[in-house]
């Protein structure tokens, strides 16, 4: 699995659990607003991933970027950006 | 009295629990200035800023000067800040300068709406504000009445320490802060609390939960929060402890900065609502709290939120090993009506439990949420006949005490209705009405509280109106003209709250139902969360047939959460 992948599927599972909401009602391209993520949970999401993926990410992220599928690349992109600066 | 050299213990435990709490603070910069009493930490949990006693007491004296020069006694001041040690310093000079404060939460993109009927209705003619808000505030109210209010931001000044004086003898009587928690967005109702409630509700919590000096706390609750202001940033005063302060944004990101912080500052007091606990299990790394010793920890509150037995075992469990004992947990019950404190303690001992049955459903396990400060009256009354219950019978919680706030703001029937309620038994005492359910333990004497007389939906430790809930869903659906909306919350089996939406249904909903479900929930969901900050977590059609109403057209939520849990409501099955 890709890295955008794990993400895509990290960030659906935090929202099926978070929310409590039927995996059927889950899509990658459905703004985030309309699962209910409202801005606490949005903060625990960005904090989850921090912790999984060990990187250091904006809270305004999920408003930026506000589906799954975008979210999932936006923090792809800064996790390559931060392998890059280790080089 | 303060002719004098020094204070006894004694006598700093006496005077601190009479004086209003800018006189305590005063008493203490004098006894001990330079003792640290705030920390603020980062949202990476470094130390970004420390104020001494005498240095916030320098500062609330600057900026009580500052406000004596814009405005007069008794005006209403309200206080727009990010958590910090700006707000404490503002407050207090409120208090000093007998300006009376109105803290409100910064709005956001949703709660402009809620900052303008506050300011409305609480009268405020001027705006405290953080310097690093004012153009966000400006923004948010450009075009709104409150544009035309004046805003000030407090000076940095420190005014240099003077000579500790008696202080002026004023009637403690007088209102300090006005506590919007309560009412509805579009009936706010300001608590007035009064200095005499706050100083009596600081030594209530002192005294329950035998805390001194050394009872160093970490708080993360925001403070136009009642236990983030009384408990987080006032009782720290009184009892001339250190306290951490922290957001409450950094909790929620990383919930682990809020125990490492416990550890590493080794307090003995921290807490929140339920969710707190929940969400440190959650997040629980290994390796991240490898040597973690929460063995200082004598006192895990959990109020303002239903306790849930099943989360303070998680949490008992997973933290036994870093030396968390479950006998520091101390449920409490409280409310902004009441200051903030009524029942928590006595600390030390296991959390006691009894199990009930519930109108629907299998038996309830519920927390006992302590007993009450001994300066507190419970009463427990039916609330129809309003004769008190015989021991151990769940009625409406009742309260009088030196802590219970004067009445609401401007609004003497709600006064009247929730502060001046009289048992019916020729005693002519009043009582407050809480609206909570029941009862005291006649055997452990702890309080038990059962749910709500009315609907009101809490919700991480938030008071939310079905009714402001209910009118943005028939708003957002505004297209295909609901009819009714019932909401309500209940617990599924893993004891987490569920909300749901009851939605009575017509021809065109049931149109949308069958082309797409997913967008028509998608469009209740999001206006829910952008007026609210919540998240419905179900959404149900119901056929008109099976919404029930009273006579008069109100949604009698109760029934409907007891069908919809039997499931006995006629609902459109949009899958088939």
């Amino acid at each position: 699995m890709t890295l955008v992948e794990t993400l895509q599927t990290r960030i659906s599972e935090f929202i099926c659990c978070e929310m409590d909401l039927p995996p059927e009602d889950i899509d990658l391209d459905t703004p985030l607003g309309a699962f209910g993520l409202g801005s606490l949970a949005g903060m625990k999401l960005i904090g989850s991933l921090e912790q999984q993926f060990g990187l250091r990410l904006s809270p305004t992220l999920v408003f930026e970027h506000p589906t799954i599928a975008e979210l999932a690349l936006a923090i792809a992109a800064i996790a390559a950006r931060g392998e890059a600066a280790h080089v | 009295m303060f002719d004098k050299s020094c204070l006894s213990p004694q006598e700093l435990a006496s005077a601190t629990g009479l004086l209003a709490v800018h006189d305590s603070l005063a008493l203490r910069a004098w006894v001990h200035p330079h003792k640290v009493l705030f920390t603020l930490l980062d949202d990476q949990g470094e130390e970004q800023q420390q104020v001494s006693y005498q240095q916030l007491l320098g500062r609330a004296n600057a900026i009580a000067r500052q406000l004596q020069a814009v405005s007069e006694p008794g005006d209403r001041v309200a206080l727009f800040f990010p958590q910090g040690l700006d707000f404490i310093a503002s407050f207090l000079a409120c208090l000093i300068a007998d300006r009376i404060a109105v803290p409100v939460n910064l709005p956001n993109r949703r709660r402009v709406e809620r900052c303008l009927s506050i300011l409305h209705d609480s009268g405020s003619r001027l705006l405290l504000v953080a310097a690093s808000e004012q153009a966000m505030l400006q923004q948010a109210f450009a075009g709104t009445p409150a544009a035309a209010l004046a805003m000030l931001s407090p000076t940095d000044d420190c005014d240099a320490p003077l000579a500790f004086a008696r202080p002026a003898e004023r009637d403690p009587q007088r209102v300090a802060f006005l506590q919007y928690t309560s009412g509805s967005t579009s009936a706010p109702k300001g608590v007035r609390v009064s200095h005499a409630n706050i100083t009596a509700n600081l030594r209530m919590m002192r005294d329950s939960w035998a805390l001194d000096h050394t009872s160093d706390f970490v708080t993360w609750q925001p403070h136009h929060h009642d236990m983030g202001l009384i408990l987080g940033q006032l009782l720290p005063i009184v009892l001339g402890n250190h306290t951490v302060i922290m957001a409450p944004a950094t909790f929620v990101r990383q919930p682990l900065i809020w125990l490492q912080a416990i550890a590493r500052y080794k307090a003995r007091l921290a807490g929140g609502p339920n969710f707190a606990y929940n969400l440190a299990v959650e997040r629980y790394d290994a390796e991240r709290l490898q040597g973690l010793d929460l063995s200082h920890w004598t006192h895990a509150l959990n109020g303002a939120d239903v306790v849930r037995p099943a989360s303070l075992a998680r949490f008992a469990q997973q933290y036994a090993e870093h030396g968390f004992r479950a006998s520091a947990f101390v449920p409490c019950y409280g409310l902004a009506e009441a200051t903030l404190f009524v029942s928590g303690g006595p600390q030390g001992r296991p959390v006691c439990s009894v199990v009930v049955p519930v109108d629907a459903g299998a038996p309830q396990e519920l927390v006992g949420c302590g007993e009450p400060s001994w300066e507190v009256e419970i009463a427990i009354v039916d609330p129809a006949s309003r004769q008190r219950c015989t021991p151990g019978h769940i009625g409406e919680i009742w309260l009088r005490g030196p802590s219970i706030a004067q009445g609401y703001w401007q609004n003497p029937a709600a006064t009247e209705a929730g502060f001046k309620a009289r048992i019916d038994d020729g005693s002519p005492l009043d009582y407050l009405r809480t609206g909570d359910l029941g009862f005291v333990g006649p055997d452990d004497r702890q309080l038990y509280v059962c749910g709500r007389l009315k609907d009101l939906i809490i919700c991480e430790g938030r008071n939310l109106h079905p009714e402001d809930i209910e009118y943005t869903v028939i708003e957002a659906l505004d297209e295909v003209r609901p009819q009714s909306c019932a909401v309500f919350s209940h617990d599924n089996e893993q004891q987490r709250q569920t909300l749901v939406a009851a939605i009575e249904l017509n021809r065109e909903i049931k149109r949308w139902l069958q082309d797409n479900p997913r967008q028509l929930k998608a469009v209740v969901r999001s206006a829910v969360v952008d007026q609210h900050g919540i998240t419905l977590n179900r959404i149900v059609f119901v056929q008109p047939t099976s919404m029930h109403k009273t006579t008069s057209g109100k949604i009698q939520r109760a029934k409907m959460r007891q069908l919809y849990l039997a499931s006995e409501l006629d609902l459109f099955d949009e899958t088939r």
